[in-house]
């Protein structure tokens, strides 16, 4: 917090240097002077032209004046707002947090489960072809040949894999799912 | 990228390593540090809220987006790039842009309202109070009438003591910028804030 002190016409610059502040440039400085973020080269030029330019010193008082009453009364706008409203501002910022983090979690046990059954379904698919009747939810066999090759039976596999998985697998319907879960 | 190179050797005041601590902590998943953060920030955020949008409500909603968007985000805080508080200024400030972007036109019928209100005669409070709550009320219709941009930059300035070159990465502007609005904001306040003709200033400021 920079404060409005007074502003003594210090003399430890240089003055060689910088090029000449016109009055246009000096009323340009006026707030980085008022409020000591000038470069100390500036400020001594600054403080010259205000003791030697009444028209200038007029702008700084002004500018000075203007600056003490808001630097007073400014920091009170928004003050004593009691501790229960910030309380319940920050109930419903945990809230969205929590949501949102059971949401992520949900959503990605969900794909990872996805994933897992059809790992699984594929490897079933895979699986030697003699154990036919491990796979219970194959419609119906293959044209009676007994000797279902690996192509059609991934086939008829990632048929029954989209049926039972629709949901998580449509990249879509993943925020739906969380929907269900908000409070 | 801005580090404190502007020959100002003013350090935001942060608590700097604290709150590096607490952030470290929120991301390594402790609960109770996003609880620490916010009663650390909460106050000053709200404050800035309410003083750009002068209206409760707004200021609060705007207040938690700003938070829930910021510990949602918290990965992307970068401590070497700038202040945890600016970065959550600069949240807030875009959220309050995009408020007042969408209620403009009510907040300047308002602010006839309330100059008129603070136009009316004082109420009997006692003296000392009244002319406090006097002086907070003119300025708050004052900042009502500034335009956007200069409230910004009055707000952050005098409500907060943020230096120029905080002010201008907050507002995502040239320093010189904001040292420009700080200037024309003192130009429209007077006439807003101080008795007009007060002064001998005033004839020579007129030409
Ligand atoms: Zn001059």
């Amino acid at each position: 917090m920079s404060t409005l002190g007074e502003m003594t016409a210090d003399s430890v610059e240089d003055m060689t240097t910088e090029p000449i502040m016109t009055c246009r440039d000096v009323q340009r400085a006026l707030p980085a002077y008022l409020h000591r973020e000038l470069p100390p080269s500036q400020r001594g030029q600054v403080a010259r032209h205000l003791a030697g330019c009444v028209r200038c010193d007029a702008h700084y008082q002004a500018q000075r004046e203007i600056a003490r009453r808001l630097e007073a009364t400014v920091p009170l706008i928004g003050r004593g707002t009691e501790a229960g409203r910030f309380e319940l501002m920050w109930r419903g910022i945990a809230a969205q947090i929590a949501a949102r983090r059971r949401q992520i979690s949900m959503t990605s046990l969900m794909t990872s489960g996805a994933a897992l059954m059809v790992v699984l379904l594929l490897a079933l698919a895979w699986a030697p072809t003699a154990s036919q009747a491990w796979v219970p939810t194959q419609p119906t066999a293959f044209h009676g040949d007994g000797r279902s090759t690996p192509v059609a039976v991934a086939y008829s596999s990632e048929d029954t894999s989209s049926a039972t998985l629709t949901p998580p697998l449509q990249s879509n319907y993943a925020p739906a799912v969380g929907a269900t879960d908000e409070p | 990228m801005m580090t404190n190179a502007t020959g100002t050797s003013q350090t935001p005041q942060d608590g700097g390593t604290d709150s590096a601590a607490l952030i470290a902590h929120a991301l390594g998943g402790d609960q109770t540090a996003y609880g620490a953060l916010y009663d650390r920030y909460a106050p000053s955020l709200y404050r800035l809220c309410y003083s750009l949008l002068l209206n409760r409500e707004d200021a609060e909603d705007v207040t938690q987006e700003s938070f829930v968007y910021a510990f949602r985000n918290l990965r992307r805080f970068d401590a070497g790039k700038s202040a945890f508080k600016t970065w959550m200024f600069t949240i807030a400030i875009s959220r309050c842009r995009n408020q007042y972007r969408r209620f403009m036109p009510q907040l300047l019928d308002i602010s006839d309202l309330l100059g008129l209100a603070i136009a009316a005669p004082r109420s009997e409070q006692p003296e000392a109070a009244a002319a406090r709550s006097d002086a907070k009320a003119t300025v708050e219709a004052a900042l009502r009438r500034l335009q956007p941009r200069l409230r910004e930059a009055v707000v952050l300035r005098y409500g907060h003591g943020l230096t120029y070159r905080e002010i201008a990465e907050v507002m995502n502007c040239p320093q010189k910028t904001a040292e420009s609005r700080v200037r024309l904001a003192h130009d429209a306040l007077r006439g807003l804030l101080l008795p007009v003709g007060e002064s001998l200033l005033e004839e020579l400021l007129a030409t």
